[in-house]
């Protein structure tokens, strides 16, 4: 458990460090939630202002970008510089290197989520009418799901270069077109269908309904389901393909 | 009492026989090596004691635990170095060395190391900030934060400035002094005679001698040299006279070589030679094999090539 917070804390700080690597990764999605929302400032959303439904999208690109274009290049890199291999010489285990990781990538959201939840608030008319704990719930689980997928990419790509291309491919189309910035229901046939392939639709969905709406816990199943079948999925590759050089 | 044991070890990439059949032992308190040319190896044997990878074949026993099972405890009572390497750039000096202590059960006194490395005043920069001297120090003081019973040193001075690669040769004899345990590798001769109790020679996957420095350099059939300087010119003619004398170099301004495959009745004929032709020998130095000589012999070429 030491270990693991010790772990996490230099995570946090080397993450904090790396000016490039924060300034992308917190401003381009504010930035994008700022400019769609000011877009469509007023309007209506399915029955709710179109601040509400921004929300759950805005915590939909963070944890997409987080989980894949932080989490998985980073590890990527260290791996390809050696920092990795070093490690694997000492005791640390690669459960507590991973879990301290997917921490690290969970503050990281976290702090982000409260930054969309403060703007669409504050600017935006959003109003949180939902369930919190439902809410928390899927936080956890989409989180999680995620940040694993974004360590199995890590460990299927050969270099840090495939691993950024690869997340920049995956994590691009996702940001935009999973029910984040605009409703699948507005969406050609064609993206929708993409849409419904991919897994943050449904985080998003069921971020969005549990943040809004109370609902009971049956609404989500589905949208749970699937990201407890990418988990386990991504946790399997990410155990077979994770190198310390 | 042996602290590795290396029993037939086979490793293979692909067509490349890496490791071709490499038995050995390790004793408590040794500084031992591994002395061969780029690509013999060295790194791939290292590593698979290390327990980074696994042989195709043999039995490698490190402080009587087998790496691949019980890599875990090893780690808890082994120090590496490794041979390319890089450290976490944006951690401040002391926030690595804390770091790494975390991961062990008994660290020792990050302050005390960094004060035996003499980068106290630098506990406080990045070690994006540090030279490479200076990261190669901390490199080699991260191997003992555990005070590890065992070092595991791959190349730890390739590429280093005379100062430090001075500095790390003593902070292995202290660490021999304290009674670890060294295995190292190395491509530099002089590294391998200065610190070694004993070498392996390795080439092309196998050991091909294992002995003190100075009984595999007494093992090399080569001449020895023997260099003098004297005041004025010498007749060459007789010095080549003396029996036991191969060759004669005169080197200009006094200076010559001989060389001779054995020194002593050289030694004395020439000093019998300066007596009765009233000549003082100066600058007397007898050079015997080195550990490249050995190499030579064994292989035909040089160890650098």
């Amino acid at each position: 458990m030491k270990v693991l917070l010790g772990q996490l804390r230099v995570e946090l700080l080397l993450y904090l460090r790396d000016t490039a690597v924060v300034t992308f990764s917190l401003f381009v999605p504010v930035l994008t939630v700022l400019f769609f929302g000011y877009l469509n400032r007023g309007g209506q959303v399915e029955e709710v202002a179109y601040g509400s439904f921004l929300i759950a999208g805005g915590i939909g690109m963070v944890v997409s970008s987080a989980a894949f274009e932080n989490l998985g290049v980073a590890l990527a890199q260290q791996r390809e510089y050696g920092v990795l291999k070093r490690l694997g010489g000492t005791p640390l285990r690669r459960w507590t290197l991973l879990s301290a990781k997917v921490l690290m990538a969970s503050v990281i959201i976290l702090i982000q989520a409260l930054i969309m939840v403060a703007l669409n608030v504050l600017l935006f008319d959003a109003n949180l009418t939902g369930n919190f704990l439902l809410s928390l719930v899927t936080m956890t689980m989409g989180v999680i799901s995620f940040a694993t997928m974004g360590i199995a990419l890590a460990g299927l790509s050969r270099s840090s270069d495939m691993a950024s291309a690869a997340a920049r491919a995956i994590s691009f189309p996702m940001q935009f077109l999973c029910g984040t910035l605009f409703p699948l229901s507005t969406m050609p046939p064609l993206l929708r269908t993409i849409a419904k392939a991919l897994p943050l639709t449904y985080f998003v969905d069921a971020l969005r309904g549990t943040m809004l709406t109370n609902r009971g816990m049956i609404e989500y199943t589905k949208d749970w389901l699937i990201l407890l079948g990418c988990f386990a999925l991504a946790f399997v590759v990410a155990a077979k393909n994770f190198r310390w050089e | 009492m042996k602290v590795i044991e290396v029993e037939n070890l086979h490793k293979r990439y692909g067509e490349t026989r890496a490791v071709d059949g490499i038995s050995f032992d390790v004793q408590r308190g040794e500084v031992f090596g591994f002395l061969g040319p780029n690509g013999a190896g060295k790194t791939s044997t290292i590593e698979i004691i290390e327990g980074y990878r696994e042989a195709d074949d043999g039995r490698v026993s490190v402080m009587g635990m087998d790496p691949g099972r019980d890599g875990h405890e090893i780690k808890e009572r082994i120090g590496i170095t490794l041979q390319e390497t890089s450290l976490y750039e944006n951690l401040r000096v002391d926030e690595l060395l804390k770091l790494f202590a975390s991961y062990y059960r008994n660290p020792v006194d990050t302050d005390r190391l960094l004060e035996m490395i003499g980068l106290e005043e630098k506990r406080r920069s990045f070690i994006h900030e540090l030279s490479g001297g200076q990261k190669q120090r901390v490199i080699f003081v991260l191997a003992l934060i555990n005070d590890p019973e065992l070092l595991f040193l791959d190349e730890p001075t390739a590429g280093l400035d005379p100062q430090s690669r001075r500095a790390i040769w003593n902070w292995i004899g202290r660490a021999k002094q304290d009674g670890k345990t060294v295995f190292l590798t190395t491509h530099y001769i002089d590294e391998a005679e200065a610190l070694c109790d004993r070498v392996a020679i390795i080439d092309h996957g196998k050991i091909i001698a294992l002995d003190t420095p100075k009984h595999l350099m007494a093992s090399a059939e080569t001449e020895q040299k023997i260099a003098f300087l004297v005041d004025g010119h010498l007749d060459i003619a007789r010095l080549e006279e003396m029996s036991g004398v191969n060759r004669v170099l005169d080197e200009g301004h006094g200076e010559y070589t001989l060389y001779a495959p054995e020194v002593q009745p050289v030694l004395k004929s020439l000093i019998l030679q300066a007596e009765s032709n009233g000549f003082t020998l100066r600058g007397l130095t007898v050079e015997g094999a080195t550990l490249e000589d050995v190499f030579i012999q064994l292989t035909g070429r040089r160890i650098r090539a």
